[in-house]
């Protein structure tokens, strides 16, 4: 790794961490729903370097933004969801023919939340909240993937663009 | 110049110490019940803890039948018992525990003149209200007991651990009382072995430990005095952290028979003046304190009271604050706990 | 880039399915209306559970609490209640009838409970002082 690469990827990291804390500040519609505006920073790892990558980004950001935002309880719905996210990420990224970035973005936030509130109803004992919360989290996570998207498209090609002088 | 093997172990540092804090985190904690038939109620602790607490539950509910075998009136060899047993004959050494509560119990007696009293026990027996043989006697038998009742007859030697009854017949009955000690000790064993959420329901005495595992206070509603009447199981809720609340009321305990047939509750809270159910225009009474013990005898003193008197009484102990509802169902609350308590009975109304 | 491939479209369809089955998760759990069981314990150990369902036939239960002493319990889709008992004060039928999840009755003369269990719903209150 060179010098280049990792003065980026830190910046890249460093990014996501004051995403993350500056989202907290934005209310919400419901627990949950939120903008997802951290996962721009995994999604430009992924693209502009590798997998691997992007998942520093998001572990880092998610332990570091959660300790940051004093909330650590969070971590462990966090790292699930951002872990369930990143997986289905990966595996979308490596067929660009049929998925677009807005396409990948969409399904990473969407398994983001799925993660969330499968963490959420296994420590609190029921099912319930997982249905109740399905519907609205699916609706905001198709909104908010799908701006989430072009703004990372936006940021990949600036980059790339970059990186190639 | 950062190297990727030791942004490598950074990460790897910050997964361990979070999975670290994970474990000690509430996340690690789990719901435990217990209930046990004991102090003479039906008692139920909830404990969030981890694997150890049903350990720690059986702990307390040993201690908790300990302390009954110490000081109910009704087991033979309780220390209460024996002191009843050799009043007017000899002075009884008791464990500690007895000893410290009978302690409390005068500090109430002579603070609240004697409206709270301890040696009200020959009364209780001629009434029989939670007994087995329940009735209304005869004035002339409540006058011939009445001359027992006197708190300062009971002499206590802190020497020698020893409590005497003074005249022959006299008799105490700490059941306004040991279930507030009972709970106190029920919270410390709690406490010392790392509980930090809890709630116990001492037949109506409650205890919180902390708050909800979720981080809200509890919710704990006041009985509704007229149940039957209303409909409504409570009538108010009390938001409480790290406290204790305990109520007094007619409701609970009393002649249903006679009720049926005169209209007059003769429940089982008796005036040490009159001999008679205490009847000072009260339905009920709560009291919230940091101690059960307190909460516990100073909810039966100001139901003895009444709401002026009893508002005036916790105002001047300063050992708890209080709700009381008199027969009218107006509510009195004392002004500290004004923001916790809402009133949610319709019938009920804020009396200023 | 900014046109959505087929992958995509598959993609907000899937998150369209996911919404469907949590609507159609809501519904069924309310229809099911939090499942509700009758327990009876005598002295701490369970000697009695039924089921409570829509519209069941009402049962009415002996409980024998030993030296001829007894508690009759009626149990209907509305719920529980000791309708007779041998017990002096005769508290137990005065807590009259319990139907949600957590509620309970106790006759302390014979050390019966009677509770109902069932996933909470969302009581205002965690319990009460009396």
């Amino acid at each position: 790794m060179n010098t280049r690469k990792m003065v980026l990827l830190s910046l890249i990291t460093a990014q996501a961490i004051v995403l993350h804390y500056i989202e907290g500040f934005i209310p919400v519609i419901a627990p949950g729903a939120k903008l997802g505006l951290a996962n721009i920073m995994t999604i430009v790892a992924l693209y502009i370097f590798s997998a691997k990558y992007a998942l520093v980004v998001s572990i880092v950001r998610i332990l570091l933004g959660s300790l940051l935002s004093g909330n650590p309880m969070g971590i462990l719905f966090s790292l699930v969801g951002g872990l369930l996210s990143w997986v289905v990420m990966v595996i979308l990224q490596r067929h660009p023919d049929y998925f677009s970035l807005v396409g990948v973005s969409t399904a990473g936030a969407a398994f983001h939340n799925l993660g969330q509130l499968a963490v959420a109803s296994i420590i609190y004992k029921t099912i319930g909240i997982f249905f109740t919360y399905l519907p609205i989290l699916m609706l905001t996570s198709a909104i908010t993937g799908y701006f989430i998207g072009i703004a990372s498209n936006y940021i990949i090609v600036y980059l790339r663009h970059h990186m190639e002088q | 110049m950062i190297d990727l093997k030791l942004f490598k172990k950074y990460i790897l540092m910050f997964l361990v110490i979070s999975i670290g804090l994970l474990g000690c985190s509430q996340i690690g904690t789990k719901e435990y019940k217990k209930s046990i038939f004991a102090l003479n109620t039906y008692i139920t602790l909830t404990a969030y803890g981890g694997k150890n607490t049903p350990d720690i539950l059986d702990e307390v509910t040993e201690r908790i039948v300990e302390i009954e075998n110490r000081m109910s009136t009704e087991i033979a060899t309780s220390d209460v018992a024996l002191i009843n047993k050799n009043a007017g004959k000899v002075p009884v050494e008791v464990h500690d525990d007895t000893f410290y509560v009978i302690e409390r119990a005068l500090w109430y007696c002579d603070m609240s003149d004697g409206a709270f009293d301890i040696t009200i026990y020959p009364i209780v027996k001629l009434w029989d209200i939670t007994g087995d043989n329940p009735r209304v006697p005869d004035k002339e038998e409540i006058e011939a007991l009445l001359p027992l009742v006197d708190y300062r007859q009971v002499i206590l030697d802190r020497d020698e651990k020893t409590v005497f009854l003074s005249k022959a017949g006299m008799g105490i009955d700490l059941g306004a009382i040991a279930k507030g000690y009972a709970t106190d000790e029920a919270v410390r064993i709690l406490k010392e072995n790392g509980i930090e959420h809890a709630l116990l329901n001492l037949g109506g005495n409650i205890a919180v430990i902390g708050d909800k595992p979720d981080g809200t206070p509890w919710r704990i509603g006041v009985r509704d005095p007229r149940e039957e009447e209303t409909g409504e199981e409570y009538m108010a809720i009390a938001e409480l952290q790290d406290t204790s609340i305990v109520s007094s009321g007619d409701y609970e305990r009393f002649l249903k028979a006679e009720y049926e047939k005169t209209g007059v509750r003769y429940h089982h809270i008796f005036d040490p003046r009159t001999g008679y159910p205490a009847d000072v225009g009260l339905m009920a009474t709560s009291i919230v304190a940091d101690h059960s013990i307190d909460a516990d005898a100073l909810s039966t003193c100001v139901f003895i009271m009444g709401a002026d008197r009893g508002m005036d009484f916790l105002a001047k102990v300063q050992k708890g604050n209080g709700i009381c509802i008199d027969k009218d169902k107006y509510v009195y609350i004392s002004s500290k706990l004004e923001d916790i308590i809402e009133i949610t009975g319709g019938e009920y109304r804020l009396s200023k | 880039m900014k046109n959505l491939k087929i992958g995509d479209i598959l993609i907000y369809i899937l998150l369209g399915l996911f919404a469907l089955v949590g609507f159609i998760g809501m519904k069924s759990m309310a229809t099911m209306g939090g499942r509700r069981t009758v327990v009876v314990l005598l002295d701490g150990r369970e000697i009695e559970r039924v089921p409570i369902s829509s519209n069941m036939e009402a049962r009415e239960i002996y409980i024998d609490a030993g030296y001829g002493n007894y508690n009759i319990l009626n149990i209907t889709d509305e719920g529980a209640k000791i309708v007779k008992a041998s017990c002096s004060d005769g508290l137990c039928m005065r807590q009259g009838r319990i139907d949600n999840p957590g509620q309970s009755i106790v006759c302390l003369p014979n050390k019966v409970v009677v509770k109902i269990l069932g996933e909470e719903g969302d009581s205002p209150i965690d319990d009460v002082t009396y």
